[in-house]
């Protein structure tokens, strides 16, 4: 029965994506499907965390893009302070983990058997607070960053350039998703991290510590959140603080959504599926002023909601997950 | 705006003639002012003077004293008199002939001599403002409070440290050198960030006025914020200042003055710069923000007046994100738009030039704006803001010590050891304009009486903004602005044209 719900999420997303394809061309935006790979992409890599610790604490995680702010903080000393890049991002990368852990031994750990809602205000004071102290050390100010890599005009597809650091991006989500995938169906201490999030009273029976696989799972979504911003932020040249909560987490949350809360595919499905829907309300005539299905406002913003109330009121288990 | 233009130069045309001098330089004879005496004239235009003119402080008491009623403008007096001789008296002719105060700067400060004594300060201004319960508040006989907002977080990346060392570097400046130039008051100024939230500005403007004792406040950026701060100034009879930005919302409060051209008024300089530049086909990419409909339908109506092509107009949001930000510069890279007219948050500039890089498109972008123009936004929005061209109501660093020699000079001896940069270089200007409206308001200052001096003067030059000019029925008193050019290879804004006047 299970199997058959999967089947048929798989085939409604495929449907989805195909008669979303169809309609981008018909509409002469194909152009937004590229750009929507392009930057949800990035949603996708954010939406990746979040599902990870919904799925395995049923918490909705405010504080993920904040890990990312963490990240691109640390890799943004690091090599001003002439550590080479690659290091740069080891580093930064440590800290996004190091700070997801603390949050789960200072915030987390202490509300374990307190409600979910408890945890997602928590998560949300973790959040601000990561960007008060970002504040505090950068005035607000916006800093420079440098690219892993620069060139710009390797590929272009569609007369959308793709530079190099958003293929390094979609290869890492490719990666990442085919990884993340065999750890959850293949690796014990993946199937320990499900069956934690399903039964964790029958998983602490069988000897498994649900706290200290809870830590892990926070140390993973917290590499995923600091992959996602010293990838995608730096090819933008530049940040502000606290940018990984205001630009990428919203429209991360409604592709983790979209794409079903507990799917990890669903998450990238979804990130994608934003990102072309963002672009196409920008520039499709139709959801311009005059058009047939003008939104007013500013579309690109105002489409993510309209998507994220009608997957939760139409069909809350997303695309590709079980309960949203 | 041309209207304004004509008023200001018949009279300026008139006594040029009569005085055989040429018109808009600023003269410095003031001994041959002071002989005659009368030329030097009620309605004469309010320039530069505190503190850089203290020399010529016996000419404002002359002129105060032997203005005759009715007597007519006396522009090469202006360019030396100190502001309180030149608030127009009841039943005198007003004429609007501001002209550039710097050389009148330059021989200034350095003699030490003082200001004009109380005593020879003008009468409180007649005009159509009547002084309400709270007209004096934030003004003692010690002290006058000022109170500024900015949006130091949320779009503008306009760092804290060069406010609050810029914001009251003028008014030591002025304590220190001319400590009567203002009736013996001194100036606190008060700062809060307002988060480029209209909500918070009017909360925090609420604060400095009811916590901290404003007598007026000032919006020093962020149209929205603006527009909402003043609101809630013009339902208490605050005065309320703020570089031009819309006019829509503002243009009904009466309390509100714009002191430099709003971006509407700003349409003609931008088009002729595109014509001038040769671009065909034009983007217009404007925030979608009700604040800015008016720029907006201006910016639209004097491109086409140009016989330019619009070939891509879109409202952006206030916050794009990175996907709205690639699709709006995708069309407009297929356009082929070599320039874009841009309205937008400096956050919103910088991640749609750097978009445009990434996609091999670098269009000139030009625009109105206060914030864009900083560099602030060279220092971290290079590479992609290169290309970037906007108009401003003050210069540049490359300039500013030609205008006025004295503002490098004050912040090396009260900065603390700060750089002085262009917000300092902001901040300075709108103090020193405002220091020229208090003491052209004279000693008797009340909110009521300050703003009949700004609806019933002539004019404010403070030789880095183009003269502010206001009358009762138009209080966008903006005549001209700067305009500057991104350099990324300095990572800084250059002055490519100064005073660049409407018409």
């Amino acid at each position: 029965m299970e199997a058959l719900g999967a089947r048929r999420g798989l085939l409604i997303s495929a449907a989805v994506v195909v008669a979303l394809v169809v309609a981008l061309f018909v509409w002469n935006q194909e152009q937004a499907l590229v750009i929507g790979v392009l930057t949800g992409s990035a949603y996708g890599l954010v939406a990746l965390g979040l599902v990870l610790v919904y799925k395995s604490s049923g918490v909705f995680n405010f504080a993920q893009g904040e890990f990312g702010g963490v990240a691109l903080v640390t890799l943004y000393l690091l090599h001003g302070n002439g550590i080479p890049y690659g290091l740069a991002v080891v580093g930064a990368l440590l800290a996004a983990i190091l700070v997801g852990v603390l949050a789960e031994f200072i915030v987390v750990r202490p509300l374990f058997e307190a409600p979910r809602v408890t945890l997602l205000v928590a998560s949300a004071g973790v959040a601000l607070l990561a960007i008060a102290i970002q504040v505090w050390f950068f005035d607000s100010q916006g800093r420079s960053i440098a690219k892993a890599f620069n060139r710009t005009d390797r590929l272009t597809v569609l007369d959308v350039q793709i530079a190099d650091q958003r293929l390094w991006l979609i290869a890492t989500l490719v990666l990442l998703a085919v990884v993340l995938g065999l750890f959850f169906t293949r690796s014990d201490l993946g199937l320990a991290v499900v069956g934690a999030s399903q039964e964790p009273t029958a998983t602490e029976l069988v000897g498994i510590s649900v706290r200290r696989l809870s830590t892990f799972t926070w140390a993973l979504a917290a590499l995923l959140g600091g992959l996602a911003a010293v990838i995608a932020v730096p090819h933008n040249a530049s940040f502000t603080p606290g940018v990984m909560t205001s630009v990428y987490l919203i429209p991360a949350f409604t592709a983790a959504v979209l794409g079903g809360m507990t799917s990890l595919p669903g998450a990238i499905v979804g990130g994608v599926l934003v990102g072309i829907l963002q672009s196409v309300a920008t520039s499709a005539p139709i959801f311009q002023d005059g058009g047939a299905l003008a939104i007013p406002g500013t579309p690109g913003t105002l489409i993510v909601f309209v998507v994220l109330v009608a997957v939760l009121v139409v069909k809350p288990s997303g695309l590709l997950g079980k309960v949203a | 705006m041309t209207r304004r233009l004509v008023i200001m130069l018949l009279p300026l045309a008139v006594v040029a003639a009569a005085c055989g001098q040429k018109s808009g330089v600023a003269g410095t004879d003031a001994a041959a002012s002071e002989d005659s005496g009368a030329p030097a004239a009620t309605a004469a235009p309010i320039t530069a003077a505190p503190p850089v003119a203290p020399a010529a402080s016996a000419a404002p008491a002359a002129a105060a004293t032997t203005a005759a009623p009715g007597a007519t403008a006396a522009p090469a007096a202006a360019a030396t008199t100190a502001a309180p001789g030149a608030t127009a008296a009841p039943g005198t002719t007003l004429s609007s002939t501001p002209v550039t105060g710097s050389v009148a700067e330059s021989t200034g400060a350095t003699t030490g001599t003082e200001a004009a004594p109380a005593s020879t300060a003008p009468a409180a201004p007649v005009g159509p403002y009547e002084a309400g319960d709270n007209d004096t508040a934030g003004v003692t006989d010690a002290d006058i409070v000022i109170g500024i907002h900015a949006p130091v977080t949320g779009a503008s990346p306009i760092p804290q440290t060069s406010f609050d060392t810029g914001k009251d570097i003028y008014w030591q400046f002025l304590a220190a050198n001319v400590p009567d130039q203002l009736f013996g008051r001194s100036v606190r100024v008060v700062f809060r960030d307002d988060e480029f939230n209209p909500q918070k500005a009017v909360q925090v403007c609420r604060e400095m006025v009811e916590g901290e004792g404003a007598f007026l406040l000032v919006g020093a950026g962020g149209a929205d914020q603006i527009t909402a701060c003043a609101q809630y100034a013009a339902e208490n009879d605050i005065p309320y200042l703020s570089a031009g930005v819309n006019e829509g919302g503002l243009e009904d409060l009466s309390t509100y003055f714009a002191t430099s051209l709003t971006y509407a008024e700003q349409a003609p300089l931008i088009v002729d710069q595109l014509s001038s530049a040769g671009a065909t086909e034009i983007g217009l990419v404007v925030a979608d923000t009700p604040s800015f409909d008016d720029a907006y339908e201006a910016l639209q109506a004097a491109v086409e007046e140009a016989g330019l092509t619009i070939a891509y107009e879109t409202r952006i949001n206030k916050t794009a994100g990175e996907a709205e930000q690639l699709s709006v510069v995708q069309q407009l890279k297929n356009v082929n738009a070599t320039a874009v007219v841009l309205l937008s948050s400096p956050l919103v500039f910088i991640g749609l030039s750097n978009q445009g890089v990434n996609q091999g498109f670098t269009p000139t972008w030009i625009g109105p704006g206060v914030t864009s123009g900083l560099n602030a936004v060279t220092n971290f929005g290079c590479p992609g803001v290169d290309t970037g061209t906007f108009f401003n109501p003050t210069p540049q660093m490359d300039v500013i010590d030609t205008l006025d020699p004295q503002f490098t000079a004050a912040y090396a001896e009260f900065g603390g050891g700060t750089a002085a940069d262009d917000i300092g270089v902001g901040l300075w200007s709108l103090n020193k304009l405002l220091a020229m409206m208090f003491e052209a308001t004279g000693p008797e200052l009340g909110r009521a009486a300050f703003m009949n001096t700004l609806v019933t003067s002539p004019g404010f030059d403070n030789g880095i903004y183009s003269p502010v000019v206001f009358t009762a029925d138009d209080h966008f008193g903006g005549t001209g602005a700067h305009l500057l050019d991104a350099d990324c290879a300095i990572k800084q804004y250059t002055t490519a044209e100064q005073f660049v006047e409407v018409g």
